[in-house]
């Protein structure tokens, strides 16, 4: 490499090598921590579920460490390679060297993606070595690729975001400070919009948990074709902080800010990130507004300015804030007139291809019981929430009027239940409304869309799907918590499982709207782990999925079979118990059985089982467990 | 060899180099001084390619792309505030040297790093002060510049060390026609090795000559007459500066020995010594005579 000709210059890359090999080395032992402890050590963790073995995922579980590690490793190795930017006597030494910035800045990069990359790659063919050797670990190689992908891509992007704060940045504290300002700032301002929206604009709703994820590059995210987004965005970084960097005025090292231009910018950061806080603090002790900003935002703007004039004064100040107060009354006008007729839109029917309607919160109106179950396969969003649109002609109408009628009621609060509206327009377009929800003050226009089989299936996913799908029912009575109650479980190969199963379908079928307690509740939601030892597609996996069905009155089949647990209906009284077994013994003496399920009786009312569990056989064959 | 035109910089409103005009010639050593804030490690910058100009034109061997590459490949820079990787041994920094200057020599370095008496195994960044001032000598010297750029260079060396130097850098002037300039404070050692000097003042340089030329054109005067001076000598004379001792006048004068010397005649003085001036004198009369004078107040 030739330092006349060619684009990078072997001196400063070998220079650098030699510098931080060592950090390198210490970050692949960080990385092989993870690789070891996921295929070695923890092979009795890897989740089997589905006749399957998931041993891969145990190496995107454990990637959270590794993912983290690369992202500090990234941004650290940044600040370090590009740390002579700091030092007024670096920045000679630097500069004064037959290397022009492009071949500088060239150089560094490639020596931080030799330090970047080489140890995860070690680590990959760590893996695939002693695979090769026959170590007997089930992961594919595939996945082992996949894996330094994105360990690769999440210590690309840190340190791609860090070079761009370093090549405008004239000194290591303004590097931190605005290091940790990009690392919150993203989702204190999201939060923010999210809160203004929710405030000022009927209808309104942000998605901000999925927004997050997307900044915060979650590993559903990672794992996903968005990671080609964020490849591309740590591309833009580096070219940003390239042409800053050929730009920068040298002789400003030490400064907080190389560029004159950047004050006005860092004044009004500051005041931003000082007047989300500020509302925030202030919304605590009082009703929402906008005007809260004010107060900590003004502080912010005045501090800012004496750091840029490096000076206790206020010269300058009077003006920045007089925009800003004239700034905020102007959002807040915008927000009170509906500026862009956001809350009075609504799609029109011919344009709408589908609409989902779901809710965030549970409504519970005096169930008598509820049963939780566990489905197993296999659902194709991140969230485990199939898509349950409605596109019947007919329905469509209903959902219009329900959402024109939202409009008209002008509610923004007063219900604790919320309704969401998705619209799936022609075009790809989605249109997203979310309301209060009131179970009786929404019947005239609800009672329809609830009572469709599209709904019915979405809150109930036991509804109308294959026995074959659940794994288990749990019967939990009403007067106990989710998590410390007596329960009865029944397994599926007793006779009571299909019978609640079919009574449930019934029920469901026929409930209606008043004794209908779902409403409002969303879909399932499960845990979802990365298959990654399947067919080599990435796919999300439904396990530990336990919906809950709030039964009312209304489920009056259901309530028949509830009945055998207290031991009150046909075939399953006290007496047609043969067997009690508890803590690991077996009591068949009849005089025993009929004390301890005469108490077991009563125990839902009573509390008294504690934690052991007894388990009754009975004489047709069936069996419950009790607690 | 090194032309400037008009050269510009200002920082943040305040002007740091205000049209300045620069000649120097190639396989000289000249000497950069002025007072503090003058702007001449302003100007180095410039020159070694780190700030880059507001304004005006400089031209390296013709070229006036002295900022890049295959320029700046035959130009080394120390700077007054050294920088070296801290982890780095000198034999480290030397290899790193030898990766960026195409024109280095081992040779050298080797003869170099035996005079100066260095133990190359040393962390450099973990030396005293002038011993990493012999380190970037030695670098400098091993990477065969055309233009070796100095800024206080001898600031922190003993006088042997700074002799020794010295003369192994006059060695390589006089051999391969090496170019120097040197920014100091120390006129005294300036003046026995610089032959050409620039004095920087407000962002210019307001005398650019040979040395033989700066001193020849300043001298110090010592007059005594039989009677009173006579008062139509001032006008004859460029004074900078005049005292009196009794009857003996003393005068700091522009011009050359001879001329002074004429012009005296006619008043044939009881004493008439002309003498010349040392750098460091020439220095502070010439800008005294620009408002920065020397101050003799008691406080």
């Amino acid at each position: 490499m030739n330092s006349k000709t060619k684009l990078f210059s072997k001196g400063l890359i070998k220079a650098d090598l030699k510098r931080f090999w060592v950090s390198g080395v210490i970050y692949a032992g960080l990385i092989f921590l993870t690789t070891f402890f996921a295929l070695y050590l923890d092979k009795g963790a890897h989740i089997s579920f589905d006749g399957r073995t998931y041993a891969g995922s145990m190496l995107y579980s454990y990637a959270l460490f590794s993912n983290f590690s690369g992202v500090l490793f990234g941004g650290i190795l940044a600040a370090a390679l590009f740390s002579f930017l700091k030092s007024e006597s670096a920045v000679s030494f630097y500069h004064g060297l037959p290397q022009s910035r492009g071949k500088i800045f060239r150089s560094k990069l490639l020596s931080a993606a030799a330090l970047l990359i080489l140890p995860v790659l070690a680590n990959a063919a760590l893996v695939i070595f002693t695979k090769i050797c026959g170590s007997g670990v089930p992961v594919r190689y595939i996945h082992v690729l996949i894996w330094a992908g994105i360990q690769i891509v999440y210590s690309f992007i840190a340190f791609s975001l860090i070079t761009l704060i370093a090549s405008f940045t004239g000194n290591i504290f303004s590097l931190l400070l605005i290091g940790g300002a990009c690392l919150v700032a993203p989702g204190l301002i999201l939060g923010f919009l999210d809160e203004m929206g929710s405030l000022y604009l009927l209808g309104y709703e942000g998605n901000l948990i999925e927004k997050l994820e997307y900044i915060y590059l979650t590993p559903y995210i990672m794992a996903s074709r968005y990671i080609l987004i964020y490849i591309i965005l740590a591309a833009l970084f580096l070219l940003a902080a390239f042409f800053i960097y050929k730009a920068r005025p040298l002789e400003r090292c030490g400064e907080a800010l190389t560029f004159k231009t950047a004050k006005v910018i860092f004044i009004y950061a500051a005041a931003l990130l000082g007047g989300i806080i500020s509302y925030w603090y202030f919304s605590i002790w009082f009703d929402r507004s906008i005007f809260f900003m004010l107060p900590f935002g003004i502080v912010s703007i005045i501090i800012a300015n004496m750091i840029n004039q490096k000076s206790i004064t206020i010269k300058k100040a009077p003006l920045y804030t007089g925009i800003f107060i004239l700034a905020v009354l102007l959002i807040y006008g915008l927000f009170k007139i509906d500026f862009t007729g956001f809350e009075k839109r609504m799609p029109s029917a011919d344009k709408i291809e589908g609409v989902m309607i779901y809710s965030d919160n549970p409504y519970i109106a005096n169930p008598n019981d509820y049963i939780s179950y566990q489905v197993k396969g296999f659902a194709t969003e991140k969230e485990n929430l199939p898509d349950f649109y409605l596109t019947d002609k007919k329905e469509i109408e209903d959902v219009l009027n329900y959402h024109k009628f939202k409009i008209e009621e002008e509610k923004r609060n007063g219900s604790i239940e919320h309704i969401c509206i998705e619209y799936k327009l022609s075009g790809g377009k989605t249109l997203l409304r979310r309301y209060s929800f009131n179970k009786n003050a929404d019947k005239e226009y609800f009672e329809a869309i609830a009572g469709t089989d599209t709904l019915k299936r979405q809150r109930y996913d036991i509804y109308k799907n294959s026995e074959k799908n659940i794994v288990s029912f749990e019967v939990h009575p009403s007067s106990s918590e989710l998590y410390d109650s007596p329960y009865v479980t029944v397994s599926p190969d007793s006779k009571t499982f299909t019978d609640l199963y079919n009574a449930l379908q019934k029920d469901i079928e026929n409930l209606s709207y008043d004794d209908d307690a779902s409403l409002g509740v969303g879909g399932a939601r499960a845990t979802a782990v990365i298959d990654v030892s399947g067919d080599g597609n990435i796919n999300y996996v439904k396990i530990q999925a336990v919906p809950g069905i709030l039964i009312t009155e209304g489920f009056t089949e259901t309530n028949k079979i509830l009945d055998r647990f207290k031991f009150s209906a046909e075939g399953y009284t006290p007496e047609c118990i043969t067997k009690i077994e508890t803590n690991g013994s077996e009591i068949t003496d009849k005089a025993q059985i009929l004390e301890i399920a005469g108490k077991v009786k009563y125990s839902f009312e009573n509390n008294l089982s504690g934690n052991d569990l007894y388990y009754f056989y009975f004489e047709n064959g069936d069996s419950f467990a009790a607690e | 060899m090194i032309k400037g035109r008009d050269i510009i910089k200002t920082f943040d409103g305040f002007t740091a180099l205000d049209n300045l005009n620069i000649n120097i010639e190639k396989g000289a050593v000249y000497g950069l001084v002025g007072p503090n804030g003058a702007g001449k490690t302003t100007l180095i910058k410039i020159l070694t390619g780190i700030y880059k100009p507001d304004g005006g034109s400089f031209e390296i061997d013709g070229r006036q792309d002295f900022i890049s590459e295959d320029i700046k490949q035959k130009t080394v820079y120390i700077s007054d505030d050294l920088y070296f990787y801290p982890t780095f041994s000198v034999k480290q920094m030397a290899s790193f040297y030898k990766d960026v200057y195409k024109a280095w020599d081992d040779e050298t370095f080797k003869r170099l790093a035996s005079l100066f008496g260095l133990d190359i195994k040393r962390r450099a960044s973990k030396l005293s002060k002038g011993m990493k001032k012999q380190v970037a000598f030695l670098l400098a010297l091993s990477s065969k510049p055309d233009l070796l750029v100095l800024d206080e260079p001898i600031d922190g060396l003993d006088p042997v060390m700074r002799r020794n130097i010295m003369n192994v850098v006059l060695q390589e002037v006089e051999k391969r026609q090496m170019t120097v300039l040197i920014s100091s404070h120390n006129l005294r050692e300036l003046e026995d090795i610089c032959d050409h000097v620039g004095i920087m003042h407000d962002g210019k340089i307001v005398i650019e000559k040979s040395l033989d030329d700066v001193k020849g054109n300043i001298h110090k005067l010592q007059l005594a007459f039989s009677g009173d001076t006579p008062t139509d000598l001032k006008d004859k004379l460029e004074i900078l500066k005049e005292e009196k001792f009794g009857s003996v006048c003393l005068y700091i004068v522009r011009g050359n020995y001879d001329d002074i010397k004429d012009k005296l005649a006619p008043y044939k003085p009881l004493i008439c010594d002309i003498l010349p001036l040392s750098l460091e004198e020439v220095f502070i009369y010439e800008l005294g005579g620009m408002g920065y004078e020397l101050k003799n107040e008691i406080i």
